[in-house]
């Protein structure tokens, strides 16, 4: 909201210039920028209704500098003629609209609006559009009450009668543009039409025009609720609507009508305000009381307050106090309805006017017993940490990806949560699995003519079952850091990443087997269990994004990953006893996997093979390495030979290996 | 014979100075001083010479294989100087030119910042808490004090999904998941990603929070301002200013708008701050009574704060990015640069 200060000072006296006054209003709790020469814009909070008006900037001012408000009479001459000579009104909805006021003014001359009226409202930011209208919207600027005339002469029957819209039914408001009506809306209506939507905006049929003679002015108290969500059905926020959403002032409906009956008055020449006023009023607001235990104010803020300063302040921000002992019986003012309703309000106003800033820092207590570990939060650290450190980078994609994600990386929509509000489509579905925005990204940094891409991330997957922790990897192109060092990433790379990444968390390296699944391409990508896929991507998919280098991609789902995951780790002792090293050099058939022979070595070998790995490999021979050692003694030639053998004749009998 | 052995010497000698390499070198030691060369035949001959002469011509031999075992060993120390040399001049390279090895990886610097937050508060006593992305209207709204068609609710631009449910809008949900689950003492912190309906160059449907409570008998909001300021000394610098500001939140009463010294221009104002010299951290609050009701812990007896901050937002004030969405488009040019 704009407040010029010239206008402010209408209403107070104070000395502070610009920058301090919106210091200090900032401060205060409505942050305030000088945005042009005595001109400054405040940003008031949802909870603050008496604030959206150069008055309510005003008391703000009054509480924060001690300042007094000044006294402004009003000047207001009635007619003889009545003003129920000249409208009717009668409210259907009294718990919608539970107050409703109106004046007649005749003779009023629609003219343009003198200078100095102009202008104000330019300041502000409103249009200029006729002496009758500007004085509505300076009220409404001024005290935060918006206003509306009608021309008379345009209402059938003389009759206003508020109540709920006809479902379907089409009016055209002022800004030209026609809307639909739903039932459960206000309007303002007269014996055969609607003629505003109450609290929005009026309608073009009944709005003052060059020929008015004679106005029916509306000051009114709207249900906020109902403004709310009619503002935002219909997709229109006026000055008046914000106004009516946050609540006015019951007591302001009144001072506004008579204000701008005045000064409609004062602008014209012979102009006729009829006596008297239409105040049809539904339920009327209780005075609150609230009781505020001085002792509790320090007990929440942590710093004491004398009792003389927080009457002090509470009586420079309109409330009436009486001390009963220890505890005050505050009223609270009309104009402070709509936030102030539990002591802990009343703490709150105290605070800011007080100033935060005298508060002393303290430090709470925060050692206490059963406290909760959260061990997923430390292992997703822990696997950053390892794939950090093996070269990867981490890297944060959107949790929403489009169908054609889903379409390009073969992913079934089957579960996946859609967004029923998107903001676009390409982001209008959560993601299954992290792979697609991996993919993206490796888009995007290809079109920037960055090739190779070796990254991973940890987030949080969607479908149907709930959420889950997902582990999501990419890699191509070169892992070096020079381009004089050649190579590319491969399966093995990959898989060597993996293989630390698993014995780094402690889990002996799980069993694999050739995956078979949309992603992978077939015999160079393997599955484990439960866990997930690695391997090279499919080339469909690489050209469903258009991708030129191959690429090797990882997924696996973190919460089974981390059950892998010991609880505890004990050291290994660090054999006492030597060992004997063997070699055997065979033809492997195909399809027997380097897994099942370690697995079938390591099992024949009894407690006397310690290790087996292949160390040497040309087509398809493949030479193994055997550790033999004994914990407790030291092994004879005889023992190792013996075994050796036994080795040799279950790999050719069982595995059908043929020894070189 | 004595003509004999100082002819040995010099052709010995002589051998030596011209050899240029350690295989030559042995050659000429065994042709030369091993038990068979001339030499060593002519002291085993020292039996056939008259007494007299014998210590004589004794002492030469000794003299003449003592020059020769010296020169051999000086040739030796040369040669193996000069091989070095030349092994040395053959390995010189190039040290200007690139090292070897891997890439390192990098952590994004959303999860840079996220863990630094996490490490000061974890360091102050809290503990972490989670809770998931797709919430209830109710943890993410209603039960937080933010009433339905309020304008308050305004403040959240929400996604919404499939069966009613919506993307948390903040991390302020696992306040009350934990608070309904606990019972005080509890100072939890709660990081996570939470969804927002915007996009501009300071916002993303997609961003990081850092949510904290606190709630004990004796809580105050003292006690609010101390955790924080201590909080934006570690993260920000210790010699920097922090400043509380009122301001509005459904679920706090009374509410604070945090602010440090702009990292920038050391408080005198500039761009990044707009000229106030401050920068907007964090919001907080004494935690409502209306949501101690919710949650079932008597108001008189238990008082707590709550705070959050936006980690992206962080991030991007401490290495100065101008552009959110710098962070989710994970170029490998700017995620290589932390």
């Amino acid at each position: 909201m704009r407040v010029p200060i010239d206008w402010l000072k209408e209403l107070i006296i104070f000395r502070s210039g610009p920058d301090q006054l919106a210091s200090m209003l900032s401060l205060g709790g409505l942050e305030t920028t000088v945005v042009a020469e005595d001109l400054l814009e405040v940003d008031i909070l949802p909870n603050r209704a008496d604030a959206w008006s150069i008055r309510g900037m005003a008391r703000e001012v009054s509480a924060l500098t001690k300042f007094k408000l000044k006294e402004r009479k009003l000047n207001l001459k009635e007619g003889h003629k009545k003003v129920s000579s000249g409208v009717k009104v009668e409210v259907r909805d009294k718990m919608s609209c539970p107050r409703y006021m109106a004046r007649v003014i005749e003779n009023v001359k629609i003219l343009d609006s003198p200078e100095w009226l102009k202008k104000r409202l330019e300041r502000v930011g409103i249009r200029s559009i006729n002496n009758v209208v500007d004085v509505t919207n300076y009220i409404l600027h001024e005290l935060g009450q918006p206003l509306h005339a009608f021309d008379a002469s345009l209402i059938t029957e003389q009759k206003i009668i508020v109540r709920r819209a006809n479902p379907g039914e089409k009016v055209v408001t002022l800004d030209g543009k026609e809307h639909e009506l739903k039932d459960d809306m206000l309007v303002i209506a007269d014996a055969e039409k609607t003629i505003a939507v109450a609290g929005i905006m009026g309608c073009v049929n009944t709005e003052v025009r060059p020929t008015t003679k004679t106005i029916i002015l509306e000051s009114a108290f709207f249900d906020p609720i109902l403004i709310h969500k009619t503002s935002k059905l219909l997709k229109i926020r006026s000055e008046s609507s914000i106004r009516f959403e946050h609540g006015v002032d019951w007591v302001t409906v009144e001072e506004a009508l008579d204000r701008a009956a005045a000064l409609i008055a004062e602008l014209g020449r012979g102009v006729e305000v009829l006596r008297g006023k239409i105040d049809v009023v539904g339920k009327e607001p209780k005075l609150r009381l609230i009781e505020l235990r001085t002792e509790r104010v320090g007990q929440i803020l942590g710093t004491e307050i004398p009792v003389g300063d927080m009457l002090s302040i509470l009586n420079r921000l309109g409330f009436l106090v009486k001390k009963e002992g220890k505890s005050f019986k505050v009223q609270v003012p009309t104009y402070r309805l709509m936030d102030i309703e539990r002591e802990i309000d009343l703490i709150e106003e105290l605070a800011r006017i007080w100033g935060y800033g005298r508060v002393e820092p303290t430090m709470p207590r925060t050692a206490y017993a059963d406290k909760e570990v959260d061990l997923p939060d430390k292992l997703r650290q822990k696997v950053q940490e390892i794939l950090v450190g093996a070269g990867l980078t981490e890297v944060q994609s959107y949790s929403m990806i489009g169908p054609k994600d889903f379409e390009k990386s073969k992913l079934l929509l089957d579960h996946a949560v859609k967004i029923t509000n998107p903001l676009t489509v390409e982001g209008s579905i959560m993601r299954t699995k992290i792979l697609p925005g991996l993919l993206n990204i490796a888009v995007h940094n290809q079109n920037r003519q960055v090739e190779s891409l070796i990254v991973f991330e940890i987030g949080i997957v969607f479908d149907g079952k709930g959420e889950r922790w997902s582990l999501g990897g990419l890699l191509t192109g070169s892992p070096f850091m020079s381009a004089i060092d050649k190579g590319e990433v491969d399966y093995y790379y990959l898989k060597g990443v993996l293989e630390n990444l698993f014995r780094d968390l402690g889990i002996q390296i799980p069993k694999v087997s050739e995956a078979k699944h949309p992603w992978v391409q077939p015999g160079k990508g393997a599955e484990i269990e439960d866990l997930g896929l690695f391997g090279a991507l499919h080339p469909d998919i690489q050209h469903n994004y258009e991708l030129t280098k191959p690429l090797f991609f990882f997924e696996f789902d973190l919460d089974s990953l981390f059950k892998l995951v010991p609880k505890a780790r004990s050291y290994r002792p660090i054999p006492k006893f030597p060992s004997v090293t063997r070699d055997i050099s065979m033809f492997i058939p195909t399809g027997l996997e380097n897994q099942l022979i370690i697995e079938q070595i390591i099992k024949s070998g009894g407690e006397l093979v310690e290790e087996v790995f292949p160390f040497d490999k040309y087509k398809d021979s493949v030479a193994y390495r055997l550790i033999y050692r004994h914990p407790e003694r030291t092994l004879t030639e005889d023992e190792v030979n013996k075994k050796h053998q036994e080795i040799v004749q279950m790999l050719t009998t069982k595995l059908m290996v043929r020894i070189r | 014979m004595e003509e004999q052995i100082r002819q040995l010497k010099e052709a010995a000698l002589s051998a030596i100075a011209g050899i240029k390499d350690l295989a030559a070198l042995e050659e000429v030691r065994i042709r030369f001083t091993s038990k068979k060369s001339e030499l060593m035949e002519l002291l085993k001959s020292l039996a056939t010479i008259s007494p007299e002469e014998r210590p004589k011509v004794g002492a030469l031999v000794n003299e003449a294989k003592q020059v020769i075992e010296q020169a051999l060993s000086d040739a030796k120390s040369r040669l193996q100087n000069e091989a070095q040399v030349s092994k040395i001049a053959a390995e010189k390279l190039d040290v200007s030119m690139p090292g070897k090895g891997i890439r390192r990886g990098h952590y994004h610097p959303i999860s840079q910042v996220m863990e630094e937050a996490k490490q000061i508060f974890i360091r102050l006593g809290f503990e972490i808490a989670e809770g998931p992305e797709i919430e209830s209207e109710y943890y993410n709204f209603d039960g937080l004090n933010i009433l339905p068609h309020h304008p308050s609710r305004d403040m959240w631009s929400t996604l919404f999904v499939d069966g009613g449910k919506l993307l948390r809008t903040h991390t302020s949900p696992v306040q009350i998941r934990v608070m309904e689950k606990r019972k005080p003492p509890l100072a939890i912190i709660a990081p996570g990603r939470v969804y927002r309906r915007d996009y501009d160059a300071t916002h993303s449907p997609v961003f990081h929070q850092l949510e904290g409570f606190l709630v004990d008998t004796k809580v105050t909001f003292a006690d609010l301002k101390g955790t924080l300021t201590e909080f934006l000394r570690q993260m920000f610098g210790q010699e920097k200013n922090v400043r509380f500001r009122p301001s509005y939140f459904p679920f706090t009463e009374p509410s604070a708008e945090v602010d440090v010294e702009c990292v920038m221009c050391q408080g005198k104002g500039c761009r990044l701050c707009k000229e106030t010299g401050w920068l907007e951290i964090l919001g907080s609050g004494m935690i409502d009574p209306n949501v101690f009701k919710g949650v079932k812990y008597d108001p008189e007896k238990f008082s707590g704060y709550a705070f959050g901050m936006g980690i992206d937002r962080i991030a991007m004030l401490k290495y100065g990015i101008d552009n959110i969405h710098h962070l989710y488009e994970n170029d490998l040019r700017f995620l290589e640069q932390f």
